[in-house]
């Protein structure tokens, strides 16, 4: 079994918990520059989630179930932490690694 | 009830017994998570332990090579075992039973092959990863069932300490992302909340788990009822017997299988198995003859059946497979058992999965032991007030230093003193032992000889050195040198180099920034604390 699933479903997961950190008031003015309505702020949270769906997805692609919502859990772990340690040091950094990240996500799925 | 008569909220109480019972019993629960976590990496420590190993190169041949050493070593055994190399192990272990030997693992006789050549190996004397593996739930010279005992009952203070943490912690979601640097006990409890909480699915997980495998001793009672006290039967129960297979004796005699035979064979079982690689070949033998060649695949694939390998049966001569059965399906509350421990043991997990936890195991010690750092140093100004150190809190200090730093001195003397030590000297195994808690022991008297911020700076100094130059160690004493491996792809040895570089380069980094800073609770230095007061020791998050 190659690493291949471990990156895709990082690359997914990663701007998925920035879009979540996007979403709660305590990190918009270092992420955004601004606050955001309550709407805008739910349009985010819905996203992350979505995006943690698809790093569950490319999990499950590569191992069975149990193994790959094992492996799913245990990345998200990296990949949250990944998050915090951006806000905490470099947050200027997080939305554009976030946008990098996405579209490696989607370009490992849509190349073979 | 607090001493000052107020009343108690549940938030206050949860904060007194996580503080309490994550102190009481916390140096040997970070011995048995860091040491846990190694044990992911068992194989490839006894592999880099046993550097007479490193030249084995596996190729197409090997098993073919490995049934011609059996066909010279034991011509007449009733039954050859070959463990094929893995990403994990680059030699072939084989085991042979003769006719008339006893039952049971007794009555095997095992040999170490090369997977090249098939000439025979003889690897230095050494306990391994199977030393440190087996610390982590059974200790060391203590009786078996006390020490398992004592582990339980720390495993049991773990799932408490995860619980009162969780229920202690008043922001867990707004606080989810916060870390923030450079400010003394905040920074400390920030790293502690998020190493806990991000972490939090494999903390709960490996402390669940590891009650969940300590269970029929801990709680023997309902297997003794159902089974009148027969646990032989229980579990022989729960094991699916392995169909013997008789195949009659051949026209021609077949003493060892031909390479061609065996080539056919295996591209029949990798097509079966979805291309899953062979792990294990298993040769039944009659009157000197091979009779047939079991396949079992290298590791399974799901959790709930316990990562049971499939297994198919040929005939020695014909090459003709003659059963593949199928997997058992245990039963919902069996697949939950399975599920859990089979995480824990790391039995399914390709090399990925494996990373994955180990570094996870590297997260979870990480936070014991800022939970025990983190006590010291939320006392810090109770202590300036008082103008002396309470002899309780020097206890403390001096046992972090030994239980978390030591602790990394003590495993990088064993793996020191594996190359040491002359390969042929008696009872070598033991000397890396005595090294080991030598080393442990030393490092216990150093830090309560010392200032307690020059104890961790020099403690951790010493490990990390030590683990930077295993690499240079490994290739000057007949291991496979770093660049050499790493050409090979020979990932275990390459693997665990780079990981001791790793790892020696996080202490020294921590070292370094303690040197300079020195916040963890030093007599010397500075409480950098927010806000002036004493910080009652029930008051956390806040």
């Amino acid at each position: 079994m190659s690493a291949m699933p471990v990156w895709t479903s990082l690359a997914w997961a990663f701007p998925a918990f920035v879009a979540l950190a996007v979403a709660m008031p305590r990190h918009q003015e270092e992420l955004l520059g601004r606050e955001l309505s309550t709407r805008s702020a739910l349009a985010w949270r819905l996203a992350g989630a979505a995006g943690l769906g698809l790093a569950l997805a490319a999990c499950l692609q590569a191992w069975s179930l149990s193994v790959g919502i094992a492996a799913w859990t245990g990345l998200l772990t990296f990949a949250a932490m990944l998050v915090g340690w951006l806000l905490a040091y470099a947050p200027h950094l997080a939305m554009r690694l976030a946008c990098l990240s996405a579209v490696a996500g989607a370009a490992s799925w849509l190349l073979p | 009830m607090r001493p000052d008569g107020k009343s108690e909220g549940l938030r206050q109480a949860m904060s007194w017994l996580h503080t309490w019972s994550g102190l009481i019993l916390g140096w040997l629960l970070f011995a048995v998570f860091l040491l846990g976590t190694l044990s992911y990496v068992r194989d490839e420590i006894t592999v880099w332990m046993q550097p007479e190993l490193h030249r084995s190169q596996a190729n197409a041949d090997t098993p073919v090579k490995a049934l011609e050493a059996l066909g010279r070593l034991a011509p007449e055994a009733e039954s050859w075992t070959a463990f094929l190399p893995t990403e994990r192990d680059p030699s072939v272990q084989v085991s042979w039973r003769n006719p008339g030997s006893a039952a049971g693992k007794a009555g095997l006789q095992r040999a170490t092959l090369d997977a090249g050549t098939g000439q025979m190996l003889h690897p230095r004397a050494t306990r391994g990863g199977d030393f440190l593996y087996r610390f982590h739930f059974e200790l060391y010279g203590l009786p078996r069932l006390w020490a398992r005992w004592l582990v339980g009952a720390a495993t049991m203070f773990m799932l408490v300490a995860i619980v009162s943490g969780v229920i202690t912690h008043k922001k867990i979601f707004s606080d989810f992302f916060t870390f923030r640097p450079r400010k003394g006990q905040r920074s400390w409890l920030d790293g502690h909340n998020a190493t806990a909480v991000l972490a939090l699915p494999f903390n709960f997980l490996i402390t669940f788990s590891g009650l969940l495998l300590l269970m029929y001793q801990l709680m023997p009672w309902a297997v003794d009822a159902a089974y009148q006290g027969d646990t032989r039967a229980y579990f022989n129960e729960r094991r699916t017997a392995a169909p013997v297979f008789d195949v009659p004796a051949h026209a021609v005699p077949v003493p060892v299988p031909s390479a061609g035979t065996l080539h056919s064979v295996f591209a029949d079982a990798s097509a079966l198995w979805d291309g899953n690689p062979v792990g294990t070949v298993v040769v039944q033998r009659r009157d000197g003859q091979s009779r047939s060649i079991e396949l079992r695949e290298a590791h399974g694939q799901r959790l709930t059946d316990r990562g049971q390998s499939r297994r198919a049966i040929y005939d020695a001569a014909t090459g003709e497979r003659l059963l593949a059965p199928a997997a058992a399906q245990p039963g919902a509350a069996m697949g939950v058992y399975n599920v859990f421990t089979s995480l824990h043991l790391g039995r399914f997990a390709d090399p990925a999965v494996r990373w994955l936890l180990f570094l996870s195991g590297m997260v979870g010690s990480f936070m014991v032991a800022s939970g025990m750092v983190l006590w010291v140093v939320k006392r810090l100004p109770e202590r300036k007030k008082l103008g002396v150190t309470p002899r309780g809190h020097r206890l403390v200090e001096v046992l972090n230093v030994a239980g978390l730093a030591g602790l990394f001195l003590a495993v990088a003397a064993y793996l020191w003193l594996n190359r040491l030590l002359p390969a042929t000297m008696g009872g070598r195994a033991g000397w890396e032992i005595q090294g080991f808690f030598a080393a442990w022991l030393a490092s216990l008297l150093y830090a309560s000889l010392r200032p307690h911020r020059r104890a961790w700076v020099e403690i951790l100094g010493a490990s990390a050195a030590a683990l930077l130059l295993l690499p240079v160690l490994n290739g000057a004493t007949g291991g496979a040198s770093l660049p050499d491996s790493m050409a090979r792809g020979l990932w275990s040895v390459a693997g665990f180099d780079l990981s001791a570089l790793a790892t020696g380069a996080i202490l020294a980094f921590i070292a370094f920034k303690l040197a300079r800073h020195g916040a963890v609770g030093s007599k010397t230095a500075p409480a950098r604390t927010a806000g002036p007061g004493s910080a009652p020791a029930g008051v956390r998050a806040r």
